[in-house]
């Protein structure tokens, strides 16, 4: 009986924590110079433009909701961008090179006192799509692959940087270096999720969409 | 004597009591729900969403994020205190955090589970301050919150649907300071 005990138990403990094991993804870590991610960083700059639909879910610890936004976004370099909200609320950023603008339901916006917040969110945007968070001496950058997407970890090195944004993880998608996946986590353990879809490189954007709202 | 006593008594509940049928509850217990929020704070409009749970102990949880989803302020009400868990420099400064987090009391008309919280019929006392309360069908439509003398009152607007509210705002008379907060899903 002794004997059966000790030969079944672990088998039985197998097969329960099996599971876990097939449905966590095996993410391997890469150094800097992995050809894999010299690709992608090539890949990036070789982009001239991007866009795609977003899906932006934010979890709250306390709550069973999510908060979930649609929109889509327009990049064209150098650092033009179209970020945009169109539910539940119409939320549009516009960064034109050096200007920064902002529309909140149907009205633009002085963000007076909110600086800060919104040159790091510039920031973090940019440097996710055209790849040049990769290399923002700001943040510690750990690299990592799970054999068809490619895992960019970065938690921030100054301390006004860490009161904002504890990690971000930006995923890319091995073939095409596209954009799947960046989630922030907040320094209170909250996080939102946005997901790329539809992404499209190098198509013809009309200029007039980063110059006006 | 004693009975005179306990009739006077009796008495004095029953008309402290709120008059049966008035629905003062927004946020029932174990309830959470996200509102689109406009915090006014001295003359910047910030937009975001606003998370809320009020939990079976009457803890209640908020939450104030950027329609980037970054926190901008989370706090929670726990035994008569606010404890303040994390607010950007713009909303952490101690008048504005302090209004904030009363404004979002009486919003939720969440005084009602304080201690200090009494009620006299047409007019609740609360914090130092007497509440004026209008039922329209025996719904809570707005709350006059009256101060100490010279002190600018404010008032708890709740705009009405059929079975659910569709808007509540709070205004501070003369001082730019104002919540408005529409619910995206409707509990």
């Amino acid at each position: 009986m002794r004997r059966a005990r000790t030969f079944f138990l672990p088998i039985a403990i197998g097969i329960l924590i099996f599971p876990f094991f097939l449905s966590a993804q095996d993410w391997k870590t890469i150094e800097a110079s992995d050809p894999m991610l010299t690709g992608l960083k090539s890949t990036l700059a070789g982009m001239n433009s991007i866009k795609g639909d977003i899906k932006q879910e934010k979890s709250f610890e306390f709550l069973t909701d999510k908060l979930v936004s649609t929109g889509v976004f327009l990049y064209q370099k150098e650092s033009k961008l179209r970020w945009e909200f169109k539910d539940p609320i119409d939320y549009v950023i516009l960064i034109n090179e050096n200007t920064m603008r902002l529309r909140e339901e149907g009205v633009e916006k002085k963000y007076k006192g909110m600086n800060q917040i919104l040159r790091q969110v510039k920031e973090i945007i940019l440097g996710c799509i055209d790849g040049s968070i990769m290399s923002n001496s700001n943040y510690k950058t750990v690299f990592s692959t799970d054999g068809t997407n490619i895992r960019i970890q970065l938690q921030p090195k100054e301390k006004n940087l860490k009161e904002f944004i504890k990690q971000i993880d930006v995923e890319f998608a091995k073939s095409g270096s596209i954009l799947k996946k960046v989630t922030l986590t907040d320094p209170s353990g909250d996080m939102t999720d946005i997901h790329f879809s539809n992404v499209q490189s190098n198509q013809k954007i009309d200029a007039a969409l980063f110059a006006d709202f | 004597m004693r009975l005179f006593l306990l009739i006077f008594s009796l008495l004095a509940t029953s008309v402290q009591a709120q008059a049966p049928g008035q629905e003062v509850e927004i946020l029932a217990r174990g309830k959470e729900a996200i509102y689109k929020a406009e915090f006014n704070v001295t003359g910047t409009a910030i937009n975001g969403f606003l998370a809320v749970k009020h939990r079976r102990n009457d803890v209640l949880h908020v939450s104030f994020t950027s329609p980037m989803g970054n926190n901008l302020l989370e706090m929670e009400w726990k035994k008569g205190r606010w404890k303040k868990i994390y607010a950007t420099k713009k909303l952490s400064g101690k008048l504005i955090f302090n209004m904030m987090a009363e404004d979002i009391l009486l919003l939720f008309a969440h005084y009602q589970y304080d201690q200090s919280f009494e009620d006299f019929g047409n007019e609740w006392k609360w914090n130092k301050k007497t509440l004026l309360p209008v039922f329209v069908d025996g719904k809570l439509t707005s709350v006059k919150i009256i101060g100490r003398r010279h002190h600018p009152s404010k008032t708890v607007k709740y705009k009405r649907g059929e079975d659910h509210i569709d808007e509540l705002s709070i205004d501070h008379q003369g001082f730019p300071f104002s919540i408005t907060l529409e619910p995206l899903k409707k509990k």
